[in-house]
């Protein structure tokens, strides 16, 4: 669960391989990474709101409790982040291999991208 | 006396902020990159603050306790999932790897972004043109804001097409002379003082009534709130409330000031500690801003029909006019730091992707950065026109901006993870969505409700249906760059 350190290590080995060996799938972050993360999201944001408190109307020090219940799943949400930070950081984005067009013949960055978009209608 | 008070604490507010653009503006290289996104230079303070400013806006604190006055705190639910949640994960899926791409490749907007990957200086032009189409309408809403706060807080001695204007001059003054890096740190010092002043408000609010408590069982006992405290109503359902969290979270994202600010961050380091101190910045202004509206719906001293808005009329009744005055001043500088920041932007999506590809391919960069300060001017000047004429609600306009920017986020995130997305694909998509939605907002016989979810939902979901479904049919164009995001992706990026 610890990948975030090494990924540096890994990146400089993974450069220079040949590009697009792996159609572009990250080498240091598996599919399950991906996965486990995106659950994490998804509980995150769905549980933002108690739904299971609807009607609810207790309220403890001055504020109804499922307002208690948002403020502290955000104070979790941060903590939630800030592992992922320092632990996940690059899943799903970062992948091996040299830059896209580094090699090729690329426009140069910033430039209008081709004009032939017109010809393929 | 207490009207030139007033008056006298917006105009040094403004003053303090234009010394603070003069002396960005003699740090500045005279070139667009820097204009725009102040180089790529930004550190967390900067970055965090940035972005929380430029999306607080006149919708966070007037319209904002409005819905709360009239509704029930539920808002609060719906403003912490959609920025403090949805965003902060966008912040990661669209924001960083949009950082990584745009360090690597240069891109200074995502319609250049997009239009490099596939190939397309047209795909390039409709991102830009759907985004200025949308962009206006939100521009204009803060003019209209600012005109009415104004109005207010004189008590009609700046009538609304002054108080207006006077605030569009402004802005041009200072976005022109400023750039990103000028706005990023008023933006600091406007977001830091809002905090502090929502909180020293509600404070001061909750002692004069009795504290928390108190407050909150007067909400119960009065007829027209009781049903507040729980959770839900006939306003508050869960499609509504996830149909506007999920749209204004992925707008928001889509919204140019704020997605252009996901290229500006210096380092990945950056970019992690903002988005771990998120949540806790949006739930730390949230709850004071809308608690306050709420609270005041059980005060028989504040009475609010719908009409203007409720959070001067609550600072009026309970705290000193020299405070009131601060904290509309206050509010004031977040809808003009969200306000330049839109102009900023919608100058530099309209130079670099629709003047440069479509009229001037060979602009050099000194000359873009000065066209650039001339589309603010007339953005500005167009949307301030607009304004004077302004037909609807803030709110409607605001939620019809959000989700229409909230259109072309499924595409763009399709065309981010997905490889095989084609031109022709994204292109359906983001047209499909747009017109989906835009037939909802101006057709009567296009309904804006599909079983409690909104039509800027049911357009999100038409729009990755077109996008995937298209891209399956179609093969890539011959002059798409399809490994652009997929391979090498981070590998020359520092901390």
């Amino acid at each position: 669960m610890d990948q975030g350190h090494d990924e540096g290590q890994d990146r400089n080995r993974d450069r220079g391989e040949r590009p697009g060996a792996d159609r572009g799938r990250n080498r240091n972050w598996s599919r399950t990474d991906v996965l486990r993360w995106t659950v994490a999201a998804v509980v995150l944001v769905v549980l933002a709101i108690p739904w299971f408190l609807w009607g609810n109307d207790t309220v403890v020090a001055g504020l109804p409790i499922w307002l208690w219940w948002h403020i502290g799943w955000m104070g979790l949400a941060a903590i939630g982040f800030w592992v992922f930070a320092t632990r996940a950081w690059g899943v799903g984005i970062e992948t091996s291999g040299t830059p896209a067009g580094t090699g090729e013949s690329a426009t140069n960055p910033g430039e209008p991208a081709a004009d032939t978009d017109g010809d393929r209608r | 006396m207490s009207v030139t008070l007033q008056i006298g604490i917006i105009v040094g507010y403004l003053v303090l902020a234009l010394l603070v653009g003069l002396y960005a503006y003699r740090l500045t290289d005279r070139t667009a990159e820097d204009f725009y996104l102040a180089s790529r230079t930004f550190g967390t303070v900067v970055l965090l603050f940035t972005t929380f400013a430029t999306l607080l806006s006149a919708f966070t604190f007037f319209a904002g306790p409005n819905v709360a006055y009239l509704n029930g705190p539920e808002w609060i639910l719906v403003m912490g999932v959609m920025d403090g949640i949805i965003f902060a994960i966008l912040w990661y899926v669209i924001g960083y790897k949009q950082w990584l791409l745009g360090r690597q490749y240069g891109y200074v907007t995502v319609g250049e972004m997009l239009g490099d990957r596939f190939g397309s200086r047209r795909l390039r032009g409709l991102v830009a043109g759907v985004s200025l189409l949308w962009l206006f309408p939100y521009v204009m809403l803060q003019q209209v804001g600012a005109g009415t706060a104004l109005e207010a807080l004189t008590e009609g001695a700046i009538s609304y097409g002054v108080g207006a204007g006077l605030i569009t001059l402004f802005m041009i003054a200072y976005v022109v002379l400023a750039g990103m890096r000028g706005i990023a740190w008023t933006d600091t010092l406007q977001g830091a003082f809002m905090l502090v002043m929502t909180w020293v408000a509600l404070l001061w609010v909750l002692a004069a009534i009795g504290g928390p408590s108190a407050a909150t069982a007067t909400l119960r006992e009065t007829a027209a709130t009781a049903e507040f405290l729980s959770l839900g109503s006939n306003y508050y359902t869960p499609q509504w409330m996830l149909s506007t969290a999920i749209t204004i979270g992925f707008g928001v994202a889509m919204f140019p000031q704020v997605n252009q600010r996901f290229f500006a961050a210096g380092s990945k380091t950056v970019l992690k500690r903002s988005f771990v101190l998120w949540p806790i910045l949006c739930v730390l202004l949230f709850v004071p801003a809308f608690m306050l509206g709420t609270w005041a719906a059980g005060l028989e001293a504040v009475e609010f029909t719908g009409d203007g808005n409720v959070l001067p009329l609550i600072l009026a009744e309970y705290t000193p006019t020299w405070f009131a005055a601060l904290v509309i001043a206050g509010a004031m500088a977040a809808m003009m730091s969200s306000s330049d920041s839109m102009l900023l932007s919608g100058s530099s999506y309209f130079t670099r992707d629709l003047y440069r590809p479509f009229i001037d391919a060979d602009v050099s960069s000194r000359r873009e950065d000065l066209i650039a300060r001339i589309g603010v001017v007339g953005f500005a000047i167009t949307a301030f026109v607009a304004s004077l004429y302004n037909p609807a609600t803030l709110f409607e306009i605001g939620d019809a901006a959000f989700s229409g920017f909230a259109q072309l986020a499924l595409p763009v995130m399709v065309a981010l993870y997905w490889r095989r997305t084609t031109h022709t694909g994204i292109t359906a998509g983001i047209v499909g969505s747009q017109v989906f939605y835009l037939s909802s907002v101006f057709l009567w016989f296009v309904p804006g409700s599909y079983a409690g979810w909104t039509a800027g939902i049911v357009g999100m979901l038409l729009g990755l249906a077109l996008t995937v479904g298209v891209s399956l049919v179609t093969s890539p164009a011959a002059d798409e760059r399809q490994a652009r995001y997929f391979e090498g992706v981070g590998v020359e990026s520092g901390d």
